[in-house]
């Protein structure tokens, strides 16, 4: 049975059209990536399938019940996880927080062994908002765990975090997807997407413009590997076809394919363009190009 | 435990670990009342008595005078300055079988020679042996006027009932706004639940604001009300009630947390100047009066302030109970068919 079904979904708000007829079945025990820029329809695809706001047309069945008109049964075997730290009530403990939220639900997990799990019991007598960000968006994700959730929704589960937490948060990802749970994320990491999904969606303008397990995507999309390089006097590049790396300043890239020039004529003509490479890297495609082919944008900018 | 009782109880944890909330929900009134206690409280009589001369009366009325509560009796040579200086309010001259009275034209001043003169025709009436053609009593009444630390307190209690009642509603637009809300939604909670438990959370928080007013007003004062507790609980509940939907309606219509306040202050402020809670009603310009009659506090006030002092019963106060009960219902019924989880437009 497939967890999730999703028929000719369309969300518009005003003028807006936040969902575009979108599609989408995904099978119980699937982990989905749901990639995009901001306002690609990431949040409100969320928000849908988990009856935080009504459909203008189209069906959504979440564990083969209608959504929304079924939320509270769905509601009972879901976890939410958010993108915002904030929304925890104030001056609570992490334990306390925990166990009203367990209240909520009939199927109650044990809070001690939560906290264990989620790394937090040496935290559990203080109060949320005293965590660092890290730390909230553990207590974050314990909190839609507490049901023990057939489907785990995490929206940007690890946005603004550093990179030590966002391993941390990944790896308790992982976990639960070993559990068997249907985990359904949004992220605008690529590195993200690859690492935690079986599958990936590609959302634009409200849009599916890619489906599938990452590699096969790149292998679709982006079959070719990148030169890489950096150095000095590197401007003059972007005219010949290379554009500067996302994310990593004074790195720039351009494609190595059949149809490109061969390497050696590349890296000659870069150097009569006057630019002095201090260090050249072949690189495989990531989820990140695929992204450009499939937008025509950076997925970070 | 219940997801309604685990809220509640969570919501006054919340309450009680707010020191914001604990100092203006709770403390604030009770100084308030201390404070505006010490400066007006004092209404009760009081009058410095100078006495000269000689006289075969004068031990019998320097012992009356000594019994008149709040009457202070000094011996003097010198009553003409004393009371151009102010420090006798009258001056009481013997000679022989007659009293001399000087006053000034102040009220307190003609207050006190008017009870010596009462008491000089009892004390002749009492030496002829004649018996008294016409008997009077004076029983005690708090009025505004002659005790105003009564007439304060229950406008004390009433003014707290709305302030934290208003609060409740801007403590629920900050959850809106930082998504607590929308993260409960996705909870199989629902509104009627959490609205619900905010209500208990409510009455609980009145019960203590009320025990801490009236403990207070009590201790230091020896306030005591009257002992229609059933009357009084009633009228708390409907008061509190009212006003924590009025704060749930506010809450409803704005979108920041930061107009939430601006409104609870515009609705705060006329309402504890206007309903009769520093001084009376009456004392407003006419103008402005037909104002505090649509205030709901102005009620409550009134209403706590007749039960209490003047043991009026619960029969005599159906318009103060009707208004107040229309507004918990219209605000009630208003705040929970706009109720919004998200702040977003969805």
């Amino acid at each position: 049975m497939a967890a999730i079904r999703i028929d000719n979904a369309v969300k518009r708000f005003g003028d807006v059209t936040a969902l575009n007829h979108v599609s989408l079945e995904v099978e119980t025990g699937q982990t989905v990536a749901v990639l995009g820029p901001n306002g690609a329809g990431k949040t409100t695809l969320i928000d849908m399938l988990v009856g935080l706001a009504r459909l203008t047309s189209g069906n959504i069945e979440v564990l083969g019940h209608v959504m929304p008109k079924e939320s509270r049964w769905v509601r009972e075997h879901i976890g939410l996880c958010l993108q915002s730290t904030t929304a925890f009530f104030p001056r609570l403990t992490v334990r306390e927080t925990l166990s009203l939220y367990q209240r909520f639900f009939t199927q109650r997990r044990n809070i001690d062994e939560l906290l264990e799990r989620m790394q937090l019991t040496e935290k559990a007598g203080q109060p949320v908002s005293k965590l660092s960000g890290g730390q909230q968006q553990r207590v974050a994700l314990a909190a839609a765990l507490v049901n023990d959730p057939e489907v785990l929704f995490l929206d940007e589960p690890t946005t603004g975090l550093d990179p030590q937490a966002r391993r941390d948060i990944w790896d308790l990802v992982e976990m639960s997807r070993q559990q068997g749970r249907t985990v359904i994320l949004t992220t605008h990491y690529m590195e993200e997407a690859h690492r935690l999904a079986d599958r990936v969606i590609i959302l634009d303008h409200g849009h599916i413009v890619g489906d599938g397990p990452p590699d096969a995507l790149i292998r679709q999309y982006a079959p070719n590997q990148v030169i890489r390089v950096s150095g000095e006097h590197l401007a003059d590049l972007e005219r010949l076809g290379w554009h500067p790396v996302q994310g990593t300043p004074g790195e720039w890239q351009r494609p190595l394919n059949e149809n490109e020039p061969p390497l050696e004529s590349i890296l000659a003509e870069a150097r009569q363009s006057g630019a002095l490479l201090q260090r050249v890297s072949i690189e495989e495609s990531s989820l990140e190009d695929v992204f450009l082919r499939l937008t025509g944008r950076s997925l970070s900018a | 435990m219940s997801a309604y009782t685990a809220l509640v109880s969570a919501h006054l944890k919340i309450l009680f670990r707010s020191r914001d909330f604990l100092f203006w929900d709770l403390m604030f009134p009770v100084l308030l009342m201390i404070l505006l206690g010490a400066a007006f409280g004092h209404s009760s009589f009081s009058a410095t008595v100078g006495v000269s001369g000689h006289g075969p009366i004068r031990p019998l009325m320097l012992r009356t005078l000594h019994h008149l509560a709040g009457v202070k009796v000094v011996l003097t040579q010198a009553g003409a300055q004393g009371i151009q200086s102010g420090h006798l309010d009258v001056w009481m001259q013997i000679q022989q079988h007659h009293v001399r009275l000087i006053r000034t034209a102040s009220p307190i001043s003609q207050m006190t020679a008017i009870v010596i003169q009462g008491i000089i025709n009892q004390m002749n009436l009492a030496l002829l042996h004649h018996p008294a053609a016409i008997t009077v009593a004076i029983s005690h009444l708090s009025g505004p006027t002659s005790n105003y630390v009564d007439f304060l307190v229950p406008g004390i209690l009433a003014m707290s009932l709305m302030t934290s009642g208003l609060f409740a509603g801007g403590a629920i637009v900050t959850y809106r706004t930082q998504g607590v809300l929308r993260r409960l939604q996705a909870t199989p909670l629902s509104a009627m639940q959490f609205l619900l438990s905010r209500y208990t959370a409510q009455l609980v928080l009145s019960l203590v604001e009320t025990i801490i007013v009236l403990g207070v007003a009590h201790l230091l004062y020896g306030f005591s009300p009257s002992e229609s507790v059933g009357a009084v609980v009633i009228f708390l509940l409907l008061g509190s009630t009212g006003f924590l939907m009025i704060g749930f309606f506010v809450a409803n219509i704005v979108e920041s947390p930061e107009v939430a306040s601006t409104i609870n202050n515009a609705i705060n402020l006329p309402m504890m100047f206007l309903s009769g809670i520093f001084y009376p009603v009456g004392q407003l310009p006419a103008f402005i009066k037909p104002l505090s009659e649509v205030l709901p506090l102005k009620y409550l006030a009134e209403a706590l302030r007749n039960i209490m002092l003047a043991s009026q019963p619960l029969a005599h106060e159906t318009v103060p109970l009707l208004v107040l009960a229309g507004t918990a219902v219209v605000f009630g019924v208003l705040a929970s068919l706009i109720f919004k989880w998200d702040a977003r437009r969805v």
